[in-house]
């Protein structure tokens, strides 16, 4: 195994024979899963490895937890469009034709394209998503969201712009 | 608050036409296919080049979403969805996806002059007319034509795109000439193409011969069979051989012999609504081949037997040509 500077991979294993039971214990009263729970605790001391950053090792607990964390959040977000996405080709007939690769490849798609709207408020990502993704007219979904079309126009403009500022570099105006 | 990401393109479009852009795709939204309001967008779109700009930028960012597969967009809404919505919206997603397709791309897929000319093509389609005298002329991609044949004349006015000219068979007394902003090409019994860029016609001789007049400067010069000339700025280029095979679009084709790669991409591109991408690395390779311009998939396919690439497709909208690692 390489040894990179910085990345202390005694420290990593230090850290992985003391806490990584404890770590297990923790996800698994999170999730409720034990198999979930040995995934995730071993990927947060996989991760460490990988970025190499320097390892805190006053507070070893809140800093694995919190890596833990985000994990599960993830992991969550993945479950969920797996799941609706899994269902939508299974609704079409198509569930055979996609391949576990190709599955993969629309998962990471579908979550970064979702991050795309990290920051925006969840009614102007609604109102988004409803009009501009799912092809709802502005009354439609306005209705949805009871507010008006003309809120919804708002909204959509936010999430447009929204889109331009971080697709597009601007001078400032 | 997110920053932009590393890889933003600047943008100069003031923020107030931006505005405008957002306004108009909302109300295009709003409105359906109503002809009125699309006529009025063109106007808009037309008026200035900021308009344009700011149009292709909203929807450059707005890409990733449109570019989404069906079920993939639907994967998307049901995360933040997650109680089951009984009325399904499929009907009206396919068919504002479609409008917003085609309004979106209109500067580019529709000329805007079609809408008046007597003849013209969107992109990716071509057509044949048989004039009056027998003639016939092949329209290729987003071309706009108009036909004047009166006592005195025969001429053929060219707003945009390319033709492929065969006079007809018999004689006859009037010149036949195709006008473009650069001048004026007059057929001596012949088969030619005229080819109208951004400040340019290019023409090329495959039969016979054609007189040039530039509109601006340079004496009347003859184009004859296997040359061809570029007119600039309405100022006549030096005669050049080749140009030859630059009527096989009529049979569908381009004929490439060890041409830049970015070069085949570019003549590609006329044809096909998305984004055709060659990665710097590899636009300078050379390529020769004859390739299908209407079928995108499988030139893709030839391309990548040829050279060392590979193709990357994102959504129908975008393709990247990148080297294999």
């Amino acid at each position: 195994m390489p040894t990179t500077a910085g990345a202390t991979p005694t420290a990593i294993a230090t850290l992985y024979l003391q806490y990584h039971q404890w770590l297990c214990g923790w996800v698994y009263r999170k999730l409720g899963n034990r198999a979930a729970a040995q995934d995730i605790s071993q990927d947060v001391f996989l991760q460490l490895l990988d970025c190499g950053a320097p390892v805190s090792v006053q507070e070893p607990r809140p800093f694995l937890s919190t890596i833990a964390k985000r994990l599960i959040i993830d992991r969550h977000r993945r479950a969920v469009f797996e799941q609706a996405y899994l269902e939508e080709l299974a609704a079409q007939g198509q569930l055979e034709t996609a391949g576990p690769e190709e599955r993969l490849l629309a998962v990471d798609l579908l979550m970064r394209v979702d991050a795309l709207l990290d920051g925006v408020s969840p009614k102007a990502r609604m109102a988004f998503l409803h009009c501009q993704v799912d092809g709802l007219t502005q009354e439609a979904c306005g209705a949805q969201l009871g507010v008006s079309a003309a809120r919804v126009r708002q909204y959509l403009a936010t999430v447009i712009l929204h889109l331009h500022s971080l697709r597009f570099e601007r001078a400032c105006s | 608050m997110l920053m932009s990401s590393p890889h933003a393109m600047r943008s100069d479009v003031p923020a107030g036409i931006l505005r405008q852009a957002i306004e108009w795709q909302l109300n295009l939204q709003a409105a359906g296919e109503q002809p009125s309001s699309q006529a009025g967008f063109r106007r808009w779109l037309a008026a200035d080049a900021q308009h344009a700009r700011a149009w292709e930028e909203i929807c450059a960012a707005q890409q990733p979403f449109s570019a989404l597969a069906p079920p993939l967009r639907k994967s998307l809404i049901a995360r933040h969805r997650p109680q089951k919505r009984g009325a399904k919206a499929a009907g009206i997603l396919a068919c504002t996806l479609l409008a917003m397709a085609v309004i979106g791309l209109v500067g580019r897929v529709i000329p805007l002059r079609g809408l008046v000319a007597d003849y013209s093509t969107r992109l990716g389609e071509g057509a044949t007319i048989t004039l009056p005298d027998r003639s016939v002329v092949h329209l290729n991609t987003r071309t706009v034509l108009d036909v004047v044949y009166d006592k005195d004349q025969r001429l053929l006015l060219l707003r945009e795109g390319e033709i492929a000219l065969q006079t007809g068979p018999g004689h006859d007394p009037r010149p036949l000439r195709v006008r473009t902003a650069d001048g004026d090409f007059q057929a001596l019994g012949t088969r030619f193409t005229v080819r109208v860029g951004d400040d340019s016609t290019k023409v090329s001789v495959q039969q016979s011969a054609v007189a040039v007049e530039p509109a601006e400067h340079g004496a009347r010069q003859v184009v004859n069979a296997g040359q061809q000339m570029l007119v600039r700025h309405g100022r006549s280029g030096p005669v050049q051989a080749g140009g030859m095979q630059d009527d096989a679009w009529v049979d569908g084709v381009v004929v490439v012999d060890d041409r830049p790669l970015s070069e085949l991409a570019q003549e590609l591109q006329r044809y096909y609504v998305g984004h055709l991408r060659v990665d710097p690395a590899i636009a300078a390779r050379r390529i020769t081949g004859t390739f299908r311009v209407n079928d995108l998939p499988a030139t893709l396919a030839a391309i990548t037997q040829t050279l060392p690439v590979r193709v990357n497709r994102i959504g129908a909208w975008w393709v990247n040509i990148v080297p294999v690692e």
